[in-house]
């Protein structure tokens, strides 16, 4: 437990560069995946889910056993030529299930295409077993000019805020550390090769948000401590906020964690792709709290002429 | 005594609303209003476009929200919700529905009804399919206006959405049994000049016509449509005495013919008075009933086309909904217990503050009403902890002005003061950013946000007030001055100097960078120390609810002796103990000296 009680003495402003190659180094791994991934196109390194493509998807379970080549069947009559057809199983889902993508189905198709799979092998319960998505071209498109603007918002936002209640040295640590964990969360997502959907992006947009719970604790200790440790080189009394703060980001940390994991756990498609862009918003946000919103503030601050004197003051004193 | 009151004041009202919320919550099954994704339904997101295929103005685009409202309620759906999106889109949930063919031809259509003599305006027609029409019309149009309309063909077929960009032209479908009974469906060209359009009637009901008891649509003229209406019938009469044969007019709805009525010159020679008139299709009921309804809520000034629909069955929805409530259920467990093992009795009172929050929360949504949806509950999860976090960092400062010697009421009252600074601007951040979610977010997310925003407002109120005021209560009870009660130990030292910060600053000051360099005497021997504050032996149980007094516990079979174990006191901790004894607590700090490395 000793390795453990040593975060509570850590000099962590001592060591800025580690943290900051660190972040790199996972940062450029995302960024070299969604490269290889996209083709040479960033943008295109993710695996979308249908929301993002064009084409109608529909779930449907049936009463009657069947299996794939007999919906390929039905779905070649029906004049349906290029699909997806895959056989799902899982928890409620019963034996006969499937998932078909196609091209984009008018509601005309859709509907002879119902009464056909309901004629051959009876759609369960009475037709309610039935679960169609229809996307349209411009709809992906739109989903992510509108998320760039709400990033972009949300960071000015986040920058005047910061600004006002602290000032703006701080402000600039805190949009490092956003877009730190903005980057992350993107980089997993490309590395690992998880379905982006409309949820993901939502969840991405809300770690902005909440990423910043623990570095407000920490800058608001800094905030606190600043004035009566003006005798001590900057970067120390940061560390010194950052100690005295340790336990309750941790559990800030864990709290929210405890429920994520939960959702990751139990809940179903959508909570799930929730969850999961929680869950690496939050551990990159309880991360970039210490090791880079509150490094880039320090850096700035130690600027300062006053800081400086100190530093060099410090130094001599070392020395002798 | 006064800040007594004002904290029954507070539980009084705290109580008031778990009331009101368990008012709004009981019987939950019919009280919870929810979305779609969790009982099934139709959601459809229309693409708007004016008929000329320009893009709407937002004038446009309220009315047609507006009549779709209308149209939607006309169904007899509940909890349907029409919305405009991202300006030029219209999205239209309807919860519980499962006939999506019925539901589209109402919500999207037009209704654009209008009535055409078929002997003035009828350039060519009955044929096959559009390219015949045009084919038969050639020589009796312009030519470029011919080749316009070619090229209009050409792109239909591959975008059904292209709209007629010729405005003096209409391609008219008759579909099987609306024209001299005809067996397929089939085209005409009409000059675009109808003689009447849906502005003339007042109101539309399905009825039966009298000769063969088969459904129609009566409609009902407004008086100048009424006039009108007889005006056009009448020439049509006179025309017909005039040859000798029934003249004809179209009626159309959205360039599809829903009957072509003739009128007779020997029943009607001065036309069809009184301002009523039938529409005779092919029609089942429901059909001419939908007819109906769609006529009586208006045209729409726009033309609608479904770019994105998601029909999600009832059995998914359920589903979905049970392990959305699992994993909330056993988040909160597993939050509950973490908050009890951490802050003891001090978790107990988060607790309770949780589970009210998670009453009052449920009670909000059912109240305004929030329609609760699939990435609504994993809001609801995410703000449990965010509700949690309020009380971690509010117990945090307790604990430390504890651990600093205060006597726990003084504590609390400073915890909380400086706590709920940290709090409020950590979830003003959460709120902003909802905000910005909310406003840019097609409809999915957008439940997210909501209830994102509502819930970091509520759990300020019950995390904070709520629990401020419990614990302000308790703290008059002798009992409650014990710091171990609440997982805190008083002189307790969390890192070396913690709270002495003149010295603490010297010590840290050296001890950044060159902690292990200098062994030097005097207050940098301070940091070469492993962090020595020792509890008391009267400590009752050994506590593993900190991660520093786990550690202590480990290593500190010494501590009972603890007065001889430190022959050297330093300057800095002599300080710190004496200002520990002097704020009013029973123990001094002993600090344990260890062997230089």
């Amino acid at each position: 437990m000793k390795w453990f009680r040593g975060i509570y003495s850590f000099p962590y402003m001592s060591h800025k560069r580690w943290w900051f190659a660190f972040s790199a180094v996972v940062i450029c791994a995302g960024l070299l995946s969604m490269f290889i991934r996209g083709g040479g196109n960033p943008l295109h390194g993710f695996k979308f889910g249908l929301e993002f493509k064009t084409g109608t998807r529909i779930s449907v379970q049936f009463d009657k056993a069947a299996t794939v080549a007999d919906i390929r069947g039905i779905l070649s009559a029906q004049g349906i030529g290029t699909s997806v057809v895959q056989q799902t199983a899982g928890k409620g889902l019963g034996k006969s299930s499937f998932q078909l993508q196609t091209e984009t189905l008018a509601q005309t198709r859709v509907e002879a295409l119902r009464a056909a799979l309901d004629k051959a092998f009876v759609i369960a319960s009475s037709g309610q077993a039935w679960t169609l998505q229809t996307v349209g071209a411009t709809f992906g498109k739109d989903v992510i000019t509108a998320s760039y603007k709400a990033v972009g918002l949300a960071l000015l936002l986040i920058l005047i805020y910061v600004s006002i209640r602290f000032e703006w040295k701080f402000a600039i640590g805190a949009i490092a550390a956003e877009l730190h964990d903005l980057l992350v969360v993107v980089g997993v997502y490309s590395i690992v090769g998880r379905e982006v959907t409309t949820a993901s992006i939502a969840a991405v947009l809300t770690i902005l948000g909440y990423s910043l719970y623990d570095t407000v604790i920490v800058f608001d200790r800094i905030r606190e401590n600043a004035p009566r440790m003006r005798t001590v080189r900057y970067g120390d009394m940061v560390d010194r906020s950052i100690w005295e703060t340790l336990t309750r980001s941790i559990n800030t940390t864990l709290t929210v964690l405890l429920p994520v994991v939960c959702l990751l756990a139990f809940g179903g498609a959508t909570l799930k792709d929730f969850a999961f862009a929680l869950l690496v918003g939050i551990l990159s946000g309880a991360y970039s709290s210490i090791f880079i919103a509150s490094p880039v503030a320090t850096l700035l601050k130690e600027r300062e002429p006053q800081n400086r004197k100190l530093i060099a003051k410090t130094a001599k004193a070392a020395k002798a | 005594m006064k800040q007594r009151t004002r904290h029954i004041v507070i539980l009084a009202v705290v109580a008031a609303l778990v009331a009101a919320a368990v008012f709004f919550i009981y019987p939950p099954n019919k009280k919870t209003h929810l979305g779609l994704d969790l009982q099934g339904g139709l959601e459809v997101v229309f693409q708007a476009k004016t008929t000329s295929g320009a893009v709407p103005s937002s004038d446009q685009m309220s009315q047609a929200i507006g009549i779709m409202d209308r149209r939607v309620n006309g169904l007899g759906v509940t909890e349907s919700q029409v919305q405009l999106q991202g300006g030029n889109q219209i999205s239209v949930a309807l919860p519980g529905v499962t006939n999506q063919q019925q539901a589209l031809n109402i919500i999207g259509k037009t209704a654009q009804l209008e009535f055409y003599v078929d002997a003035d305006t009828r350039i060519a027609g009955p044929a096959a399919s559009q390219a015949e029409v045009l084919k038969s019309a050639t020589g009796l149009i312009p030519k470029a206006d011919m080749t316009k309309l070619q090229a209009y063909v050409q792109a239909l077929a591959k975008d059904p959405t292209t709209a007629l960009v010729d405005p003096s032209y209409s391609l008219i479908e008759a579909p099987a049994g609306i024209y001299l009974g005809n067996k397929a469906s089939v085209w005409f060209l009409y000059q675009h000049k109808p003689a009447m359009t849906g502005d003339a009637i007042a109101s539309a009901s399905q009825g039966f016509q009298s000769t063969n008891s088969s459904p129609d649509v009566l409609i009902n003229f407004t008086g100048p449509g009424g006039t009108k209406f007889e005006a056009v019938t009448k020439r049509l009469a006179l025309a017909g005495a005039l040859k000798g044969v029934n003249q004809s007019f179209a009626i159309v709805l959205d360039n599809q013919m829903e009957s072509d009525p003739v009128v007779d010159y020997r029943e009607n020679p001065q036309g069809i008075a009184g301002g009523k008139a039938e529409i005779t299709g092919n029609f089942t009921v429901q059909e001419a009933k939908d007819l109906a309804l769609v006529l009586n809520t208006g045209a729409l000034p726009v033309t609608l086309t479904p770019v994105e629909q998601q029909q999600v069955s009832a059995i998914l929805g359920k589903d979905s909904l049970h392990a959305g409530l699992i994993a909330g259920a056993i988040g909160l467990g597993l939050v509950l217990i973490f908050m009890i093992v951490v802050y003891r009795f001090l978790g107990v009172i988060a607790d309770l503050a949780l589970i009210i929050y998670a009453i009052l929360l449920w009670g909000v949504f059912n109240a305004v009403p929030v329609t609760l949806t699939l990435p609504g509950i994993a809001g609801m999860i995410l703000t449990i902890g965010v509700a949690a976090d309020a009380n971690v960092v509010v117990f945090e400062r307790i604990k430390e002005e504890v651990r600093r010697g205060k006597s726990v009421r003084s504590a609390i009252n400073s915890g909380y003061g400086k706590g709920f600074r940290t709090i409020l601007d950590a979830n003003i951040l959460i709120i902003l950013t909802a905000l910005v979610l909310f406003y840019f977010a097609t409809a999915q997310p957008k439940g997210f946000a909501l209830t994102l925003m509502i819930g970091t407002v509520v759990s300020l109120f019950t995390a904070v007030l709520a629990t401020r005021a419990m614990l302000g209560l308790l703290s008059n009870f002798t009992f409650f001055d014990k710091a171990e009660f609440m997982g805190a130990h008083s002189g307790e030292v969390l890192f070396e100097g913690e709270f002495d910060y003149d010295g603490g600053a010297a010590v840290a000051a050296v001890g950044g960078r060159r902690r292990r360099a200098a062994p030097a005497g005097g207050r940098a021997a301070q940091a070469q120390r492993a962090p020595a504050a020792r509890r008391q032996p009267a400590a009752p149980v050994v506590q593993a609810d900190d991660i520093h007094a786990d550690t202590d516990a480990s290593k500190a079979p010494t501590a009972p002796s603890a007065p001889d174990a430190a022959p050297t006191t330093t300057a800095a901790a002599a300080r710190t103990a004496a200002r520990t004894t002097r704020s009013g607590q029973r123990r001094p700090v002993q600090k344990k000296r260890k062997k230089r490395r």
